[in-house]
């Protein structure tokens, strides 16, 4: 049994149908649902990147990325 | 013949770059540049057309090209998370962008069609309007004649507060206590607008804010934290990148005016820690919420080193469907003029509006990145407000022009309900103040509010 990968995804659907059916499809798939934010069609959660992109309605699969503006008292953010 | 029509029709109009320059959709803007420069006269045109389709006919309007027009047709919709590089679409003649409802047209296309920017359009044409893409590049305004307008009326300012100094004709005193507001906000002509972003709401997206900041008391504010930690800012970014969008008109004793949406609704987001971090999918979730809230504006000091990301290309399009607009740091990993890094995610989404930051002499920061740029603010020593003791401090970057501008856009909302989503942030890019620089470092020019 190879092991399964998990890793921090951010999903992004079609919005082609309602996004809480693609939500609902991830879940089946095996995608941990974290956060469903319909109002910019986009799914995040954690799961295996490789079982969801075959999804119907997912565009995008991508990993979850940092995002900062430097540390506190930094001179230039 | 119609080639030759094409060429009379921009002559005419002002704007001709003197031949067609073989322009295609995916020719990149070094070759357009290159070309129109060739080509001599003072090029104002890429030679290429932008076809505005009506409200709600874009889908009709593509179909309208490909079938009746007889274009080669490449759709946003076929690249994933619609991030189309214009370097991929191959030879296509036009490119359709559904979401936002416009069809990029080549050069050579248009010629070959007789398509101008004063064709008549039929009235049950799905077209809205055909204009001449722009380089925002080289325009005719005397940036020398336009400062020394600026310093004589901050010095007409500083002799009305009593503070001008002997010998202040031959050597000008910027500094913010002198000038009454700072100079972000002169150069932006905040204080010449009658505009105060009333009844505007403006979510700001960073490390929260100082809610108990005395300058701010008795302000609208709706917050919302995304990071697990209270929306109180112990970071002092949110506070300072917050302050300029939306502070105060007249904040005590000799503090210059620092903020633009002084009556705003603000919205503030937690979408960063305390120590000036977070991930994407708490950004994306804080992008959810103000669009959510219908902020027509959502301003976002932030991002990282990555490609653009179809997450934020969906989140930029929904909100402009949703009537809102979102502008957002280009990013401060360059080092001018040896070192000029892209533009990060999300400004380097193209439903995202992407600021630089320029210095008070309206040249590029050195460290403000390039390439997908679309406007600037001044992003070099900034003073906003800062989390209580503090009160107040001089910050650099991207992240502190991102405000400049979205405090603009949010005067200018004021002035229309139509101005909302593309039609503001083409109204951001028309009243720009041009600048004779490349549109990849200062996009548009420096945000202006609106004269009146």
């Amino acid at each position: 049994m190879p092991q399964e990968k998990k890793e921090s995804l951010v999903i992004t659907t079609s919005g082609k149908r309602s996004i809480h059916e693609v939500a609902r499809d991830l879940k089946d798939a095996g995608f941990e649902v974290e956060q469903v934010l319909d109002s910019i069609n986009v799914v995040t959660g954690k799961g295996d990147a490789g079982k969801l992109r075959s999804v119907q309605d997912v565009v995008d699969v991508s990993g979850d990325t940092p995002v900062d503006i430097g540390p506190p008292g930094s001179s230039v953010s | 013949m119609a080639t030759k029509k094409a060429r009379r029709a921009r002559s005419e109009n002002g704007h001709s770059n003197g031949s067609s320059n073989g322009a295609q959709v995916s020719t990149n803007t070094d070759a357009l540049l290159l070309a129109a420069l060739q080509a001599g006269n003072d090029a104002a045109t890429t030679g290429r057309f932008l076809v505005t389709f009506k409200e709600g006919a874009a889908e009709q309007g593509a179909e309208h090209l490909e079938s009746v027009s007889g274009f080669r047709t490449a759709n946003a919709r076929d690249f994933t998370g619609q991030a189309v590089a214009l370097e991929a679409t191959g030879d296509a003649e036009a490119v359709v962008f559904p979401e936002i409802g416009v069809a990029l047209i080549g050069s050579e296309a248009a010629a070959s069609r007789g398509m101008t920017a004063e064709a008549a359009i039929e009235e049950d044409s799905p077209v809205q309007s055909i204009d001449p893409e722009y380089f925002m590049f080289a325009t005719a305004v005397n940036t020398a004649d336009y400062m020394r307008g600026i310093l004589r009326m901050a010095q007409m300012i500083s002799a009305d507060l009593g503070e001008a100094q002997a010998g202040a004709e031959e050597q000008f005193d910027v500094s913010p206590e002198a000038l009454g507001a700072t100079p972000g906000l002169i150069l932006s002509r905040v204080p010449f607008s009658s505009r105060d972003g009333n009844g505007i709401k403006v979510a700001v997206l960073d490390t929260g804010f100082d809610l108990g900041h005395p300058e701010f008391t008795g302000r609208s504010i709706a917050q919302q934290t995304f990071v697990g930690q209270p929306v109180q800012d112990l970071h002092g970014h949110g506070t300072h990148t917050a302050g300029t969008a939306c502070g105060p008109k007249s904040p005590p004793g000799l503090i210059p005016r620092y903020g633009i949406g002084f009556r705003t609704q603000m919205f503030i987001g937690k979408v960063l820690t305390n120590s000036g971090s977070g991930t994407q999918a708490q950004v994306l979730a804080g992008m959810n919420w103000a669009i959510a809230n219908k902020c027509p504006v959502i301003s976002m000091s932030l991002g990282a080193p990555v490609p653009p990301q179809p997450s934020y290309t969906a989140a930029g399009a929904a909100a402009l469907a949703n009537g809102c607009l979102i502008i957002a740091a280009a990013g401060n990993d360059s080092q001018r003029p040896t070192i000029i890094k892209p533009a990060i995610a999300p400004a380097n989404s193209p439903t995202v509006m992407s600021v630089a930051a320029l210095d008070i002499n309206l040249r590029p920061a050195v460290f403000s990145n390039g390439g997908k740029v679309d406007i600037s603010g001044i992003g070099v020593n900034v003073f906003s407000s800062f989390p209580r003791p503090t009160l107040h401090k001089t910050l650099s970057g991207t992240s502190m022009a991102t405000p400049h501008v979205a405090g603009c856009a949010a005067l200018w909302a004021q002035t229309s309900s139509a101005l909302r989503g593309t039609a503001l942030r083409a109204k951001l890019i028309a009243t720009a103040l041009h600048l004779p620089l490349p549109a990849s470092d200062v996009g548009a020019g420096l945000v202006q509010a609106p004269p009146f």
